[in-house]
């Protein structure tokens, strides 16, 4: 079952086409990424499936509804975390939560949504006195207060120090694991891989990618290696540049043999070299690359 | 998941908000500054001493109606500019709360606190000058008081569509009311000016507040005095020209970049 369907999803900002053709589904209770580069796409399409802005053609259902009409059932089953975060500096975190909890059929308690995001030492400070990172997650607190069944997290993470971050992970995957579905837009593809059961790459307004991280990565390797200062060029046919060598390769050992044949004839070891399956990362990268030279 | 549980009772969100409202404003330094503080500063420095009970009444009744359109117009109107360039707003307008009950809820809190502001006006006149005040006085105050606030909040609910950016939004709503309010005899009487201008006042949404606060204060009885009704009239009108503009303006979403 689908949380949502998007079927020849279309947006103009006047005359920019901002979102062209996009077609996908949400299986429920299943993470989504959505990601792509700046001006790909992503928020305005996040926007268009929160109800917040008109789609200018296709259809979206969401949770069986339009979002542009759901009514109050409907937007008490969604939860948002919107791009910027949205509160009111004067209230404090317990204040903000026991508000916005009070707006749904069945919320989570206050205590219950601090210890998640982390926030029980600061309930009682204003929002306008927390840091950058503290007031996201209070935003994250309001978007899952009310036990939504569809999550929007629009870059989540942003401002975030390393700990916090790891810990909203954790926080999603809990959801998950409560049957919630997440659709998530972020450029951190550490973030993406760690989460999501499937991504989709927009890419200049329309889908390039719709896939499991696991198929984006591939079935290839990556061999990467940069040469000492000093050192004589490296194979060309390796890198363009002479100095470092990123390589995807389906033939780890051709590549292998053109590296130790360049190092045997300079005297050089292979300090350092690495060889894996590749990231997320290198897979959007070179996905988006491909995309952008056509 | 949700389908099960009853949705919260329309009732308890009416309630919720406009506490929350309430508590924002009250935690607002302009709204106690320019609503409370200063109508009272600006009454002990415009008395002279020596004032007829007439004058009193006129300034006090003045000064009354400066802090609530304060309140009620600059306030409140700038509030909604900051939560909607916030996108405090749009998050609002995404939850399972009516539109309506929010703005129903804020301007209830905003009509309240005006009269709030209204009231320590009429009583630093009583405490500080020895003003009388009748029960009569002081019903016929509360009807001035929450007109004047319904109406003014209602029009500053519309000008919102106007104004660009919470940095915009006090200077401008300030220039845009000082000048009624200051036409309106607020500060004193303003029938020296030409015809057309005192007759225009009449029919903006300061001068009738200020009658109806002023014709208050003269009752010397206990119940209801009669209620100008051309006053409570010309408010009505803005009321709804404020509401049918809201309507058609209200922007809830920030400017896009």
């Amino acid at each position: 079952m689908s949380a949502v369907v998007v079927t020849g999803l279309v947006k103009r900002y006047g005359p920019v086409t901002a979102v062209r053709d996009v077609c996908f589904e949400l299986p429920a209770g299943r993470v989504t990424a959505l990601l792509g580069p700046n001006g790909a796409g992503k928020t305005t399409t996040i926007e268009i499936l929160e109800g917040l802005l008109p789609a200018s053609g296709g259809t979206v259902r969401v949770l069986g509804a339009d979002p542009r009409h759901g009514g109050r059932a409907w937007r008490a089953r969604i939860g948002l975390v919107l791009q910027s975060t949205s509160l009111d500096a004067h209230l404090t975190v317990r204040e903000a939560l026991a508000l916005y909890g009070g707006l749904y059929p069945r919320p989570r308690t206050v205590l219950e949504v601090l210890e998640i995001v982390g926030l029980a030492d600061a309930a009682n400070r204003r929002i306008g006195a927390l840091s950058g990172g503290q007031q996201r997650r209070v935003d994250l607190g309001l978007g899952i207060i009310g036990r939504p069944e569809l999550l929007f997290l629009d870059e989540p993470t942003t401002a975030l120090d390393p700990e916090a971050r790891r810990r909203l992970w954790t926080a999603i995957e809990n959801l998950r694991s409560e049957g919630t579905t997440v659709l998530l837009t972020t450029h951190h593809m550490e973030e993406a891989q760690r989460l999501a059961d499937r991504v989709i790459v927009l890419s200049g307004g329309t889908v390039v990618a719709d896939t499991t991280p696991e198929l984006l990565r591939g079935r290839t390797s990556v061999v990467r290696y940069r040469a000492e200062p000093g050192a004589p060029p490296l194979p060309p046919e390796l890198s363009p540049g002479g100095r470092e060598v990123a390589s995807r390769t389906t033939d780890v050992t051709a590549v292998l043999e053109a590296l130790t044949g360049w190092a045997r004839e300079h005297g050089r070891d292979l300090t350092g070299i690495e060889v894996g399956p590749p990231t997320l990362e290198d897979a959007y990268l070179e996905l988006t690359r491909e995309v952008s030279h056509g | 998941m949700a389908e099960d549980h009853p949705l919260p009772s329309v009732a308890s969100l009416l309630t919720a908000q406009a506490r929350y409202q309430l508590r924002l404003l009250l935690r607002t330094p302009r709204a106690a500054a320019a609503g409370l503080v200063l109508p009272v500063l600006l009454m002990v420095l415009n008395n002279r001493g020596g004032h007829l009970d007439a004058q009193l009444r006129q300034l006090v009744a003045g000064m009354a109606v400066l802090g609530l359109t304060n309140v009620a117009f600059v306030t409140h109107a700038s509030g909604l500019v900051a939560a909607r360039e916030s996108g405090v707003l749009r998050r609002w307008r995404r939850s399972p709360l009516p539109g309506w009950c929010y703005f129903t809820g804020r301007i209830a809190a905003t009509v309240a606190l005006a009269i709030g502001s209204g009231a320590v006006a009429v009583f630093a006149g009583v405490a500080l000058y020895g003003m009388p005040l009748t029960g009569g006085a002081a019903a016929g105050l509360l009807v001035a008081f929450v007109a004047g606030a319904l109406t003014w909040a209602s029009v500053g609910t519309a000008v919102t569509a106007l104004i660009p950016s919470p940095d915009s939004a006090v200077p401008l709503l300030s220039v845009t009311y000082f000048p009624i309010v200051f036409l309106s005899g607020a500060f004193g009487d303003s029938s020296a000016g030409p015809h057309w201008l005192t007759t225009a006042v009449r029919y903006l949404p300061a001068r009738p507040v200020v009658d109806l606060a002023h014709h208050a204060l003269r009752s010397t009885r206990g119940g209801l005095p009669p209620v100008p009704l051309t006053d409570l009239a010309v408010l009505g009108v803005w009321s709804v020209a404020g509401l049918l503009t809201s309507l058609s303006l209200f922007r809830w979403d920030p400017r896009r970049p």
